[in-house]
């Protein structure tokens, strides 16, 4: 039976109840999933039915103002949009048990590009999200060296909490009237 | 009889002792761990540049962490109290591994990894620095040398470490003081040599050192939140050795530093319980390490890399918001930043980042970080909008669709299709499109074009480009080039159709900011869309998907073919001006930065534009002239004779080279060498009261024989104004190599002297001589050109100052040989001893005949020093010659 829902994720995309990202009391961040009966991105991430907590590694200068970091909190939606292709599970699935990858969701500690109490990291996340979606997280891929290399997905949840995983793409969405020109 | 052996023996006793009371005053608890503050002049601070420093400041900024612990409360549910604290465990951190790293190296435990870099080494590095850097394992061999520091036996395996890589310094260590204000304990960056008032002051300023410094762990007293500065000094190293390994000791210490922040399990002791949350702070970007002086922490290099780096000092010298704009980083086309290393006559030692306007070291440094962020923030800006806007046009429109869309409002215009208004907003946008592309295309704009080309083989843009575009940077500038290849042309047509002629005025506000900025010279043009108008008469030919809703200008990435192109361009020009300064404001690699902040003249030496023994030979030149002079022209009796003198080489341009992805300059210097006048005086020959000379450069000053000042024929200095001189029209072009030559004939009133000089035979040697000895005496006097320095233990002056209530007029010469002054060597020797040795400054030493006796505040009882355990001659004496009496433990310190 689960063998037969890991097959249906790789062709849907990644469905969990809840995605969430919490520090601990030892000051490492942890990815939660939480899934209710018959969601079983759960078992196939930690091999539990209700929920998973992923431990992060440190995300060397992530408490920084580098380029790549100016991009993500500074125009998030002039530089990436959400792919509409398939989200292959596998991949996702082995990016959370790498061991080097990275979130960040609306109150990350490492957006110091803001004024402490904004919220606009959070509203960019969610235009990134679109409609009706909202609480969004990135999740971003660390080198072997615990940098950041890219920013791979993006979680985004629907009203109902239901949370939707997708394929970050590393161009914005865009209008072309290049019809125009004809 | 028993009372004359009694007198004797009383004046006997008198004579072999010594007890004066010291003038002063119980002295300050705190024991500065200084070492001699070296003072320099111009020439001498040039020079210092190539040697490393013993003592730095170490700026940690600490706004940005405070940011990111902040919402971490807000995180994990904590108040203030939690942030505050996480910043002082970031403190102490950073000095506790900064010293731990410093002492183990000086032990020789951890070796100089940068001194003649093994293989293995730089291979790592290499790979880590590299387009796409790998660091693992970099990372991983630094790990296995800190963990096999102790054991030298298992440090050879893991790389070809020979002693060469292990110091020898073993009495030195780092100490660390917290600064809380810059005073006269820095009296060396205020001014060259010191007055008896400098050093009055500096004593002082020890005396009442609890205002201006505390040890590194007093937490307590660093209350500002944003920033705190630190002042790190080896301590009794071995000079000649230092001088050896000195660069390399900061170079590895840097590594060091920044692996063990980031991996080493002490850093999370000395971090806890944040360890595992600070790690993740990009510490190189929130670090300044800085020589306090004019020594450095890096050899002098005339690289782009390091120019940008030491950038620095400008924007710690800017201190209002209009002169940090009017710094050429935030030009639009800023010149080569090697220009900026050409001006002349820059300040030196005469408190050049303005520390003396700030109330605290804090303050200063806060200054400093706001200018810097301003500056990151708009370097770091204006690249990423660079490459996102070269990356959308380059993906979403082809180049023959840009010119497509730019002939059909070409054929617009032609046809006269549309408003007078709309066809004069498209005959300005051609004109604007044609006129920035022709510009960065011209030859006679060449150097932006070769710089343009620079670009490209950047080693740091490459990265970030990777980095951000996942492209490499060739084909952004490809895709401009087929634009040039389509564009060109099509501008030309148009301007043979005349589409430009009058009555059409161009509406320069339109142009490119870059363009108005680098072509007609305007200054502080204010950012621009480069949009025209015509994005309200049509849809945009490239926007946001939200624009649809939205319909926002800010969403909107270009309005058609030509805008595209031309914001195209202007990205392109974004990041050539990003470049200059992307390795001093962005740090790509990593490596925690070291500017030379007080010493502008470090890149003055190394790019060549400074000579600093340019003046000792030139006097050692005129000296051997004028002797020479005594035999030659002193002996015949004729009025002619030459003049030496050196003349100054300049920097006439730089050579641009690029070694691993680096920029380098190489100075080409003009051929000036020594310049020899031949002068013949008539005056005494013929009675006529004039002088000819003949040069190759007109003469800024006559030759130096009517100017002996106070000497024989000072009467002459004010006819300089009767000078008439006559100039070749060759003359105009210095740069040619012949024909230049200068005829000068002076009116001198002297002539009586002349006469009798010339007449008298032996006379005229003594008149050379006397000449050299009066020149040299001049030339050395010289207060910036020869290298002249002083170096003032404060230790002495401040004993010397405790002794007698004042600085002595007489010891002044003495403090700026480093040589204590108090009543005699005896003396001298046994404070100086006891205080380097325990640490803790002496109220007062009684000499008596075999013993001595030292008093120290706090300890009631003298502590004791037998004859036989000490000379007075000048060698240290033991430590454990002083005999500490057992109430007075505390004088041990911690070294027990």
């Amino acid at each position: 039976m689960r063998f037969f829902f890991f097959f249906i994720f790789i062709i849907n995309q990644v469905q969990a109840f809840e995605f969430l990202t919490k520090w601990n009391d030892e000051l490492n961040q942890e990815l939660i999933i939480n899934c209710n009966e018959g969601e079983y991105l759960c078992y196939q991430v930690c091999r539990q039915d209700s929920q998973c907590r992923i431990p992060q590694p440190y995300c060397q200068n992530c408490i920084g103002t580098s380029p790549i970091l100016g991009i993500l909190f500074q125009s998030l939606n002039m530089n990436y949009s959400r792919a509409f292709a398939k989200v292959d599970v596998k991949k996702f699935i082995a990016l959370l048990n790498s061991g080097h990858f990275v979130s960040f969701d609306g109150n990350t500690p490492y957006n110091i590009f803001d004024p402490i109490n904004s919220l606009k990291f959070s509203n960019e996340l969610d235009k990134l999200c679109g409609q009706s979606l909202s609480q969004a997280i990135i999740l971003g891929q660390l080198r072997e060296d615990y940098k950041i290399k890219s920013f791979e997905y993006l979680i985004c949840h629907a009203e109902d909490g239901h949370a939707m995983v997708y394929q970050l793409k590393q161009l914005p969405e865009i209008n072309q009237m290049l019809s125009q020109i004809q | 009889m028993y009372a004359k052996i009694f007198i004797v023996l009383l004046f006997s006793w008198a004579s072999l002792s010594v007890k004066a009371q010291w003038e002063n005053q119980t002295p300050t608890n705190n024991w500065l761990g200084l070492n001699p503050i070296r003072f320099t002049n111009r020439a001498s601070c040039a020079l210092d540049s190539n040697l490393p420093t013993q003592s730095t400041f170490l700026i940690l900024d600490n706004l940005d962490l405070g940011k990111a612990l902040y919402r971490l409360s807000k995180n994990v549910g904590k108040n203030n109290t939690y942030v505050v604290t996480g910043i002082e465990r970031f403190r102490y951190t950073v000095f506790s591994l900064s010293k731990l790293i410093a002492n183990e190296l000086l032990k020789g435990k951890l070796p100089l990894i940068t001194y003649r870099p093994t293989e293995k080494f730089q291979s790592l590095q290499k790979e880590c620095f590299s387009v796409g850097g790998h660091c693992k394992n970099l990372d991983d061999y630094i790990s296995d040398i800190w963990e096999n520091r102790n054991d030298l036996n298992e440090l050879i395996k893991i790389d070809d470490f020979t002693n060469e890589h292990f110091t020898n310094q073993k009495n030195a260590q780092l100490s660390c003081l917290y600064l809380k204000k810059f005073s006269p304990l820095e009296a060396h960056l205020y001014g060259r040599k010191p007055d008896q008032t400098v050093l009055k002051d500096m004593a002082q300023a020890v005396h009442e050192s609890d205002k201006l410094v505390s040890s590194c762990d007093d937490l307590k007293s660093q209350t500002d939140l944003k920033s705190a500065v630190y002042q790190l000094e080896i301590m009794r190293s071995n000079k000649e050795g230092w001088n050896q390994i000195g660069f390399n000791f900061w170079s590895s210490f840097k590594i060091y530093l920044s692996w063990a922040y980031r991996f080493s399990k002490e850093m999370q002791s000395m971090a806890y319980p944040y360890g595992n949350f600070l790690k993740n702070l990009d510490l190189e970007e929130n670090i300044i390490l800085f020589s306090n002086g004019c020594k450095s922490l890096e050899k002098p290099e005339c690289s782009r890399d390091k120019l940008s780096l030491n950038h620095m000092r400008f924007l710690a010298q800017s201190s209002n918001l209009q002169e940090l704009s009017n710094l050429n980083l935030f030009n639009y086309v800023p010149s080569d930043i090697i220009d900026g290393v050409k001006e002349e006559d820059t300040p030196v030692n005469k408190d050049i980042l303005e520390f003396a306007n700030s109330n605290s070291s804090e303050e200063w440094a806060n200054k400093l970080r706001e200018n810097l962020i301003k500056a990151r923030g708009f370097i770091k800006l204006k690249i990423s909008k660079a490459l996102t806007q070269v990356n959308i046009i380059h993906n979403f429109v082809e180049v023959q669709s840009l010119m497509d869309d730019m002939i059909k409002l070409s054929s617009k215009v032609k046809s006269n299709q549309g408003s007078s208004e709309e066809i004069n907003l498209i005959k300005q946008e051609l004109y604007a499109v044609c006129a920035e592309y022709l510009t960065a295309q011209d030859e006679k704009f060449s150097f932006l074009k070769k710089d343009l080309e620079l670009v490209k083989s950047d080693k740091s843009v490459n990265k970030l480009t990777t980095d951000l575009t996942n492209k490499n940077i060739d084909v952004f500038f490809s895709y401009l080039e087929k634009i040039n290849v389509l564009l060109l042309p099509f501008c030309k047509e148009l301007e043979s159709q005349k589409i430009w002629a009058e009555p059409f005025i161009v509406n320069q506000e339109l142009l490119a900011p870059w363009y108005l900025e680098y072509v007609k010279d305007k200054k502080n043009v204010k950012p621009s869309n480069l949009m025209v108008g015509l994005e309200t008469k049509r849809a945009p030919l490239l926007a946001l998907k939200s624009f649809s809703s939205t319909n926002s200008a800010n969403d909107i990435i270009c309005v058609d073919g030509a805008h595209c192109a031309r914001k195209y361009l202007s990205s392109i020009i974004d990041l050539y001006a990003g470049l200059q300064y992307i390795t001093g404001l962005i740090n790509l690699n990593n490596q925690i930065q070291s500017p030379d902040m007080l010493n502008p003249y470090s890149e003055k030496n190394s790019c060549g534009v400074y000579d600093p023994w340019f003046k000792t030979k030139k006097t050692t030149t005129e000296l051997l002239a004028d002797i020479a002079g005594v035999f030659t022209w002193g002996m015949i009796p004729t009025p002619i004779y030459i003049d030496l003198s050196k003349e100054k080489r300049k920097v006439v341009s730089f050579n641009q080279l690029i070694k691993d992805g680096k920029v380098y300059y190489d100075p080409k210097f003009d051929q000036k060498k020594i310049q020899a006048t031949l002068i013949a005086d008539f005056g005494p020959l013929m009675g006529a009261p004039c002088m000819i000379s003949v040069a190759k450069a007109p003469q800024t000053k006559h030759p130096s024989y009517y100017y002996l000042n106070g000497i024989t024929f000072q009467g002459c200095k004010e006819k300089e104004q009767n000078n008439l001189t006559v100039y070749g029209p060759s003359e105009l072009n210095q740069a040619t190599k012949n024909a230049s030559g200068c005829l000068s004939c002076t009116i001198s009133l002297t002539e009586a002297i002349d006469v009798a000089s010339f007449n008298i035979l032996w006379l005229r040697p003594v008149f050379f001589l006397t000449r050299g000895i009066v020149r040299l005496v001049n030339n050395l006097k010289d207060p910036n050109d020869i290298p002249k320095s002083w170096e003032v233990d404060l230790n002495k002056v401040y004993r010397s100052y405790r002794k007698y209530g004042f600085i002595r007029k007489d010891c002044v010469n003495n403090f700026l040989d480093g040589e204590d002054c108090l009543s005699n060597s005896c003396e001298d020797n046994i404070a100086d001893s006891f205080e380097n040795l325990y640490q803790r400054y002496v109220s007062r030493v009684d000499i008596f005949g075999n013993y001595a006796h030292v008093y120290v505040n706090g300890c009631n009882e003298p502590i004791l020093l037998q004859k036989n355990r000490f000379s007075c001659a000048q060698q240290i004496i033991k430590k454990e010659s002083f005999s500490i009496p057992p109430s007075c433990d505390f004088i041990y310190g911690e070294n027990k």
